[in-house]
C-alpha cells in the first residue's frame, strides 16, 4: 500500500525521488515487529525523500527471502527495507550455504531498534539468582526453551552460558517467546532467554523474573531488575565467572562486549550494495530525519514500539566491527546445534 | 467470575449502543469486501490498518479489528462450495462435500447451511469462553507437549476413517502428504530438507498453493475436459434443487454433530498455533467417522455443517490463551495481540482486570460481525447460486486466473503459483483415477505439529521432566485414539458403512 507523502519535502535528496515509488521489503508476514516497525517509518520516510513507499511482505526462510530481494534489487535506491541484523549475520557466520550479510552485502541506512535480550525464569523457580549460582556451582544443568538453531534465542543462550561456563540443556521446538514462557509454567524448563518487550508482559504479570541481562547496563529502570547481573562490562557477570573459573577473564568480557553488540545489531533499514555515494548519503540522512520526526517519535511511544536509532554510517561500523568476533562464534554455535540438534 | 460476567454485559452495550454498532458493520463490509481479493485475509486487513489507526481511542479499535476478523472468514466458504476454491485452508474441508452439493444444484442448501453453522457456531465458541474463563489457566497448562502429541496423533487416526472405501490407497495418500510435510527447514535441527538449495522450499510447501492447486485448479481441469455445461450440470436457476432455508434447517436437523463440532473446535482453538485448519478438518473428520450411511463426500450437508461450526467456533476458543497468558490462539489473535500492544494494553491477565470490559467489546464485535456475514450471504445466496450455471467455458478460465491470483498474492511470489499448478495436474490425476486426497491433506496439515511435539516430547522424557505413560491427559487421549480407529469396525460388524472418497 501506499502512503500519501505528509509533505513534499524531499528535503534530503533534491527532489531526485519526487513522484518516485520505493519499494520497502519486509521481509517477514504483516503484523510481526518488523512489519510495524515499517508501516510506521514509511510515511516519514515519504516526508524526507518526496517518494511514495509501497510497503511489500516477502516473508519466508526466515527472512532470508526477502533479504535476497533488497540484496539482488539495482542499486537505484528504489528498493530498500528493514533486515534482522543478528539473525542474518550469525547464519552468513555459521551456515554453509551462502546468506544475505548485513555487514557486507548491503548499504546500511539506518538502525530503527535494538533487541534488548534477557534470560527469565519462573518466578517460584527455586533457582537462586544467577550470580549466586554461579558462585555456589550448579547442582544441575539449567533447562532452556527456545525454538531451535538459527534462532537469535538460541544463540543468546549458547553463547552466554558457554561464557557464563554454565551447565545447560535446552529444548527446542517451543514457537515463540509465549510459547516458552508456557513451557516454564508447567514446568518442562527453567528460562527462556527472549527480548525485554517480549517477555514484559509475562514478567509485569508475576510469572516471570528477570535472571541476567545480556547488555552492558541495566535493560529497564523498573525495580525487578535492580539486581539482576548484567552479562558484560567491567562489573558484569561474564568477569565475575571468568574470575572464578580462572579462564582469561580479558578473553571472556570481549566475547561477552561481542554477544551483546551482535543482539544490539538490531533492525536495520538497509539497500543494495553499490548506491552511488551522493544517493546513499541523501537516504541516509532522509531515513535519519524520518527516525528523528517528533511525530513518529511520538507515534512509536504511543504504540511502545523501542527505539535506538543509529545513523547508517555509524550502524554499519558498528556491525562491520564486531564482524570477526561473530565470525568466532560460529564453531561454538556449531557445536551446540550438533549437540541439540540431535 | 461476576466481575467477568459483568464486562461481559458492559462490552454487549457497547458494541450495540449507537453509534458505535457503526464501527463493526463498517468493519465486517470492508472485510467481506477485501476477502473478495484472492490471498487478502483479515489479518492483512489489520496489518493495512494498522498506521491509520494509531491515533484512534481503544474502543473503536477493538469495535473495529475485530469486526475484520470475523468479517474475513465466511465468504471463504462460499468459494469452496461454489468453486472448490478454499477462500482460507480452513474452508478446504468445506469444499469435500459443499462443492459436490453445489454439482448436484444444491449450492443454496450448502450456502444456507454453511452461513447458519459459521453463525451459531461462532454463537457457542463465544458462549463456551465465557464459561472456560474460571478454568482456562489451568486447562491451558494441562496441554503440555505430551498431551498435543497424543491429540495430533487422534487427529491422524481421521485417515483410517476418512479412507475406509479404499484404505490402503487412503494410507498410502496419507504416506505421501507425510512425505511432503518433511521438505524445509528440520524445525529442530534447522538442517534443509529436500530443499534442493532453494530459499524457497526452506519454509515447506504451503498450503494455501497446494490447497488451490489440488483442489480448486484440478476442477477447472476436470471442468475443462469434462462435458459438464456448468458445475451443476444446469442452466437454468428454475433446475436448482435445494433452499436457504432447507440449508438452514438442516442445521438444527443434524444439532448433534452441530453442536459437538462446535465444542470441538472451540477446544482446539485453544491450542495455540493450531488453528482454524485443523478444527475444521477434526470436526469433518469426526462427523465422518459416525455417519453411517457413507453419503460424506459426495454431497452430505453434514460435511458442510461440521466444519464450517467448527471453524467459527474456534475464534471463541482462541481467546483463551489470549485471556489467560497473552498468548495468541491463530493469526487473526496474533494480529489483535499487535494492535493492543500498540494502544498500550499488555496482553495476558491484565486483559481481564484492567481491561476486561474492552476485551469483551472485542469479542462481541466479532460475534456481531459472523452473524453480519452469516445473513448478508443468506440473503445473497440466490445470485450466489447461479455461478454453478454458468457456461464452464467462461467459467474455467475465472478459476484459472483466480486461482493462479490467489496463489501469488499468499507470498507474492511466482513460485507459489507454480506449486499451485503442478498440485493442480497432481490433483487432476488422483481424482480421475480414484486416489483419495483427503487422507493427503491431512496428512500434510498434522505432519508438521507431530513432528514438532514429537520432538519436544522425546527431549522432555529424555531429560526426565515428564513421564508420558503417567500423565491422565495423555492416557485419555489414548483411550479415545483406539475407540476412534475401532469403532467404524465395530459399527461395520453392526451393518453401517461410511467414508469420503474426495
Amino acid at each position: 500500500m501506499t502512503y500519501g507523502p505528509l509533505i513534499h519535502a524531499g528535503q534530503h535528496c533534491d527532489g531526485r525521488f519526487d513522484g518516485a515509488t520505493v519499494n520497502w521489503i519486509v521481509p517477514s508476514s504483516p503484523g510481526g515487529g518488523y512489519d510495524t516497525y515499517s508501516r510506521l517509518i514509511a510515511p516519514y520516510y515519504e516526508k524526507y525523500t518526496g517518494a511514495h513507499v509501497i510497503v511489500q511482505n516477502r516473508s519466508g526462510a526466515g527472512g532470508r527471502i526477502g533479504a535476497a530481494e533488497i540484496m539482488n534489487a539495482d542499486p537505484d535506491g528504489l528498493t530498500i527495507g528493514i533486515l534482522n541484523g543478528p539473525g542474518l549475520m550469525m547464519a552468513a557466520a555459521f551456515e554453509a550455504d551462502p546468506v544475505p550479510d548485513p555487514a557486507t552485502n548491503f548499504t546500511i541506512l539506518g538502525r530503527v531498534a535494538s533487541s534488548r535480550h534477557i534470560w527469565a525464569k519462573g518466578a517460584g523457580s527455586p533457582m537462586p539468582p544467577l550470580d549466586v549460582l554461579i558462585e555456589q556451582g550448579q547442582s544441575r544443568p539449567i533447562v532452556f526453551g527456545t525454538r531451535g538453531p538459527g534462532t537469535l534465542s538460541f544463540v543468546d543462550i549458547v553463547l552466554a552460558s558457554h561464557i557464563l561456563d554454565l551447565d545447560i540443556e535446552i529444548i527446542t521446538g517451543f514457537k515463540g517467546s509465549q510459547d516458552g514462557v508456557l513451557g516454564i509454567l508447567r514446568g518442562d524448563v527453567d528460562a527462556v532467554a527472549h527480548s525485554y518487550s517480549s517477555l514484559l508482559s509475562s514478567i509485569d504479570a508475576g510469572e516471570l523474573r528477570p535472571w541476567l541481562q545480556v547488555s552492558t547496563e541495566p535493560v529497564s529502570n523498573d525495580s525487578v531488575f535492580r539486581s539482576v547481573p548484567v552479562l558484560a562490562g567491567p562489573d558484569g557477570l561474564a568477569a565475575r565467572a571468568a574470575t572464578l573459573s580462572n579462564r582469561d577473564v580479558d578473553r571472556i568480557q570481549a566475547q561477552a562486549t561481542a554477544l551483546v553488540e551482535l543482539t544490539r545489531a538490531g533492525r536495520l533499514i538497509a539497500a543494495p550494495r553499490g548506491l552511488d555515494p551522493d544517493l546513499a548519503k541523501c537516504m541516509r540522512g532522509a531515513l535519519h530525519a524520518a527516525l528523528s520526526d517528533e511525530a513518529f517519535v511520538r507515534n512509536a511511544a504511543a504504540a511502545n514500539l523501542y527505539l535506538d536509532v543509529a545513523r547508517g554510517e555509524d550502524a554499519a561500523a558498528r556491525i562491520q566491527a564486531i564482524q570477526p568476533d561473530v565470525a568466532g562464534f560460529a564453531a561454538i554455535l556449531k557445536a551446540a546445534s550438533e549437540r541439540y540438534g540431535k | 467470575m461476576e466481575a467477568v460476567l459483568q464486562a461481559a454485559v458492559d462490552g454487549f452495550w457497547l458494541v450495540f449502543s449507537w453509534p458505535n454498532i457503526l464501527y463493526p458493520v463498517a468493519g465486517t463490509l470492508l472485510a467481506m469486501l477485501i476477502s473478495l481479493i484472492p490471498g487478502v485475509s483479515g489479518v492483512a486487513l489489520m496489518a493495512m490498518a494498522i498506521p491509520f489507526t494509531l491515533t484512534w481511542d481503544p474502543l473503536p479499535i477493538m469495535l473495529l479489528f475485530g469486526a475484520f476478523v470475523g468479517g474475513a472468514t465466511f465468504m471463504g466458504s462460499v468459494t469452496a462450495i461454489l468453486l472448490n476454491i478454499p477462500g482460507k485452508n480452513s474452508n478446504a474441508a468445506t469444499l469435500i462435500d459443499g462443492y459436490p452439493m453445489a454439482q448436484q444444484g444444491r449450492a443454496r442448501t450448502a450456502i444456507g447451511s454453511s452461513a447458519m453453522a459459521s453463525a451459531l457456531g461462532s454463537t457457542v465458541g463465544l458462549l463456551m469462553l465465557i464459561l472456560l474463563i474460571p478454568f482456562m489457566r489451568p486447562a491451558m497448562l494441562w496441554l503440555g507437549p505430551a498431551e498435543l502429541l497424543m491429540l495430533v496423533i487422534w487427529g491422524l487416526t481421521t485417515v483410517a476413517v476418512l479412507a475406509r472405501g479404499s484404505p490402503v490407497k487412503g494410507l498410502a495418500m496419507a504416506g505421501i502428504g507425510c512425505l511432503l510435510a518433511f521438505v524445509g527447514l528440520d524445525p529442530h535441527t534447522a538442517e534443509p530438507r529436500y530443499t534442493f538449495d532453494t530459499l524457497f522450499l526452506q519454509d515447506g510447501l504451503k498450503l494455501v498453493p497446494v490447497f488451490i492447486g489440488i483442489f480448486a485448479l484440478a476442477e477447472s481441469l476436470e471442468l475443462a475436459i469434462g462435458s459438464s455445461v456448468s458445475i451443476s450440470g444446469r442452466t437454468r436457476i428454475a433446475e436448482l434443487k435445494g433452499s436457504l432455508f432447507e440449508g438452514v434447517a438442516s442445521v438444527f436437523r443434524h444439532f448433534g454433530v452441530f453442536l459437538r463440532c462446535s465444542i470441538l473446535g472451540t477446544l482446539i482453538g485453544m491450542i495455540p498455533g493450531i488453528g482454524g485448519t485443523v478444527a475444521s478438518f477434526a470436526a469433518y473428520g469426526h462427523a465422518a467417522a459416525h455417519s453411517k450411511d457413507g453419503t460424506f463426500g459426495r454431497g452430505d450437508v453434514r460435511g458442510v455443517i461440521a466444519p464450517e461450526a467448527a471453524n467459527d467456533a474456534k475464534d471463541g476458543g482462541a481467546f483463551v490463551p489470549t485471556l489467560a497468558f497473552g498468548i495468541p490462539g491463530g493469526s487473526g489473535t496474533a494480529m489483535l495481540l499487535t494492535v493492543l500492544t500498540l494502544h498500550g494494553i499488555a496482553p495476558g491477565r491484565d486483559m481481564l482486570t484492567t481491561h476486561a470490559d474492552l476485551m469483551f467489546v472485542l469479542i462481541w464485535s466479532l460475534f456481531l460481525s459472523n452473524w453480519i456475514t452469516s445473513l448478508l450471504g443468506m440473503a445473497c445466496v440466490t445470485p450466489l447460486a447461479r455461478v454453478t450455471l454458468l457456461p464452464t467455458q467462461r467459467l474455467v478460465p475465472f478459476i484459472v486466473v483466480i486461482g493462479a491470483l490467489a496463489a501469488y498474492l499468499y507470498r507474492q511470489q511466482m513460485l507459489d503459483v507454480v506449486v499451485a499448478f503442478i498440485f493442480g495436474i497432481v490433483g487432476f490425476l488422483l481424482k480421475r483415477y480414484d486416489w483419495p486426497r483427503i487422507p493427503f491433506v491431512i496428512a500434510l496439515i498434522l505432519t508438521p505439529l507431530f513432528e514438532n511435539y514429537l520432538n519436544l516430547t522425546m527431549q522432555l522424557q529424555a531429560i526426565g521432566r515428564i513421564d508420558f505413560w503417567s500423565r491422565p491427559g495423555v492416557l485419555l487421549l489414548v483411550v479415545l485414539t483406539v475407540v476412534s480407529l475401532l469403532s467404524p469396525h465395530v459399527r461395520k460388524r453392526r451393518g453401517g458403512q461410511g467414508g469420503a472418497s474426495a
